[in-house]
């Protein structure tokens, strides 16, 4: 019942362009993120579908209603907001019900729905106490329990858990995970921590610069990214970008760049045939750069030479940043029975199934000769 | 900061203190009384025997209230005070939130204006608004006063409570839409209860101003006597009974009590008046 279509919409700010040309469906009880750096125009889009600002140009449909001259209150649609936006002057109880009263209702079903709601969010106790009165954690979940007892066709929410503690985040991801399956309603979710955003989304939509970069589930957006913004932007720490070439030698791909000589598998000749000789991006992902002693069983890998600036041991894993042969300090995330210390001239290995190729002017990824026209 | 020793620093204000109180207090004593005694020996003499009652009467009051007329004086002035406090209030609430909140056009160049007119001084505007008055058959009449208060004190107020209402987070206006409510439901159910401190301490200072004034009453309400304030039959009192220190006394203190009271029971949001807009509550 409530898809979310943008039909090339449009925000500006006087010359400031703060959304470009936005065309997107999302699609009843889908959980769709938006994430982005700072500035990239997640926000806009979010307060636009809410009403909050009015749209350019385009086209803004909730259900099968074009919702543009609507205001927030027609959208059927509830928010929560990332300080939570708690009414500091009513109660618990009163802040859940203050748009049941609103809509008319009565206060037998008022008592009824905020108590459903409540019991949802695990908050019946609170119900007497005034915002200032709850800790962080207690706030979210009223702004999430005023949020779901209109029943709203669509959920929006504005980095509803960046004001919580690392742990209480874990555990209202979770929640909200819940939520959504209980609920059956579409969540459009706006962070910008990207953790939050694969764990949560059915898909996840990247923004930067107010133009959409890549729709797609998360498995997707992490082994095809659909140019280097995105590469770079999905995992932690980030993709290793290398300039280089393609070059063929003895009827094999091998990319060469000044810190690299990486040979392709064969099935790779085939695929980029057409850009052999051509400067392209690699993209390399720290996790396919391991330890020379503990690669994983089944991977076929070249060696990669380095000196060790430093590394950070996360206890499960090693973040190691060898400094390559153009000077360049790269990441890769090896076995956590490394030894490899700080200053050791050691030797990597890459995992050459990996390789991500992006064009260098345009960033956009090549296409292979398999999928692309 | 250095560490002031506290004895002295207390003795200082008390003894400051008890200066300034001084004056009323005599007064308070004097309008006590019996005219006799005011007019032989000093106020401070009741101290002799200070709960000696039959010293003191109420007899000054009766007299004041009655022959006097301060009886319907005071009468007059809440009839005055009260509802200049509620109509400026009323008026500058419902400016206050639209200039904050609403977005429409010319909204700052209005809000300027507004600002620019704490500059006017009021002495500006009697010749032009009496000749008004006499035209519109307002003068000597209390809507005629109350509408010269409300004029006069809204541009302070709505400056105050503007910038009191847009100091209010920016999500709280937008959950409350999206909650559904109305410019209207967002403003009585919200934005008024939020603002009540900034809207108190504005209601304590008009009710206080108009309370005390004299220029405004004199000029619009003329010397009728029937709608006549305290200020004005005390000044008047003055004039007509210069030498009877037991009724001015009385009838002094009569006009000074309820801004006193009013003082005393609203002092909270009096001195958080003073720092409105400066910190933020």
């Amino acid at each position: 019942m409530a898809q979310v279509k943008f039909e090339s919409v449009t925000k500006r700010y006087g010359d400031v362009l703060a959304l470009g040309d936005l065309t997107l469906d999302i699609g009843d009880r889908e959980f769709l993120v938006f994430v982005g750096p700072s500035g990239c125009g997640k926000t806009t889009t979010l307060r636009l579908l809410a009403g909050l600002e009015t749209v350019t140009t385009g086209h803004l449909y909730i259900g099968d209603r074009q919702v543009n001259d609507l205001s927030p209150k027609d959208r059927d649609i509830a928010m929560v907001f990332q300080s939570y936006a708690l009414y500091p002057h009513l109660s618990v109880y009163d802040n859940m019900a203050f748009s049941l009263e609103l809509q008319g209702l009565g206060k037998g079903e008022i008592q009824q729905r905020v108590q459903r709601a409540a019991q949802q969010m695990g908050i019946e106790a609170l119900l007497q106490r005034k915002p200032k009165q709850l800790s962080g954690g207690q706030r979210q979940r009223v702004a999430v329990g005023r949020a779901i007892v209109r029943h709203p066709a669509v959920f929006l929410m504005d980095e509803p858990l960046s004001n919580l503690d690392a742990q209480l985040r874990v555990q209202a991801r979770t929640e909200i995970s819940r939520l959504h399956r209980e609920l059956e309603s579409t969540v459009i979710y706006v962070t910008h921590d990207q953790v939050e955003a694969m764990t949560l989304g059915t898909r996840i939509a990247i923004l930067n610069q107010g133009v959409l970069q890549q729709i797609a589930t998360p498995q997707t957006l992490y082994s095809a990214p659909s140019n280097k913004f995105v590469a770079g932007f999905i995992g932690s720490p980030a993709m290793n970008f290398f300039d280089g070439a393609l070059v063929e030698m003895a009827d094999q791909l091998w990319f060469k760049a000044e810190a690299l000589t990486l040979a392709l598998p064969p099935t790779a000749l085939a695929q980029y045939r057409r850009y052999v000789g051509q400067r392209v991006i690699c993209g390399l992902r720290p996790e396919d750069i391991h330890d020379p002693r503990y690669i994983p069983p089944g991977t076929v890998t070249t060696p990669l030479k380095g000196i060790i600036s430093h590394t950070e041991s996360m206890g499960h894993e090693i973040i190691v940043y060898p400094t390559l042969g153009d000077g360049q300090t790269y990441a890769a995330r090896v076995d956590r029975r490394s030894t490899l210390a700080p200053g050791d001239s050691g030797e990597l290995a890459v995992a050459i199934a990996a390789p991500h190729f992006f064009d260098p002017h345009t960033e956009a990824a090549l296409t292979t000769a398999v999928d692309g026209p | 900061m250095p560490s002031i020793p506290r004895a002295p620093v207390h003795l200082v204000l008390v003894s400051l203190s008890l200066l300034w109180t001084m004056p009323s207090l005599g007064l308070l004593v004097s309008s006590l009384r019996p005219p006799e005694d005011v007019l032989t020996t000093g106020w401070w003499t009741v101290f002799r025997h200070p709960f000696d009652i039959t010293q003191y009467s109420l007899e000054n009051y009766r007299a004041v209230l009655g022959a006097e007329g301060m009886g319907q004086a005071l009468l007059n002035s809440f009839t005055i005070a009260i509802p200049a406090t509620v109509m400026p209030i009323a008026i500058a609430t419902f400016a206050a939130y639209a200039l904050a909140w609403m977005r429409f056009p010319g909204r700052q160049w209005l809000f300027m204006a507004i600002v620019a007119l704490l500059v006017v001084p009021l002495q500006m505007t009697f010749i032009p608004l009496l000749r008004a008055y006499r035209d519109l058959g307002l003068t000597s009449t209390f809507p005629g006063v109350w509408l010269a208060h409300s004029g006069y004190s809204l541009p302070l107020g709505i400056y105050l409570l503007r910038n009191y209402m847009g100091a209010l987070p920016r999500d709280l206006i937008e959950a409350a839409a999206m909650d559904g409510a109305s410019h209207l439901q967002i403003m009585t159910r919200l934005v008024v209860p939020l603002s009540m401190p900034a809207i108190a301490s504005f209601a304590v200072f008009q009710f206080l101003w108009v309370w005390n004034d004299l220029l405004v009453a004199l000029v619009f309400l003329g010397g009728t006597p029937t709608v006549a304030p305290l200020t004005l039959t005390l000044t008047n009192l003055v004039g007509s009974r210069g030498q009877d220190w037991h009724l001015l006394t009385a009838g002094a203190f009569m006009t000074m009590v309820v801004p006193l009271l009013v003082f005393f029971t609203l002092q909270r949001y009096f001195v958080r008046g003073l720092l409105a807009g400066s910190i933020k509550g």
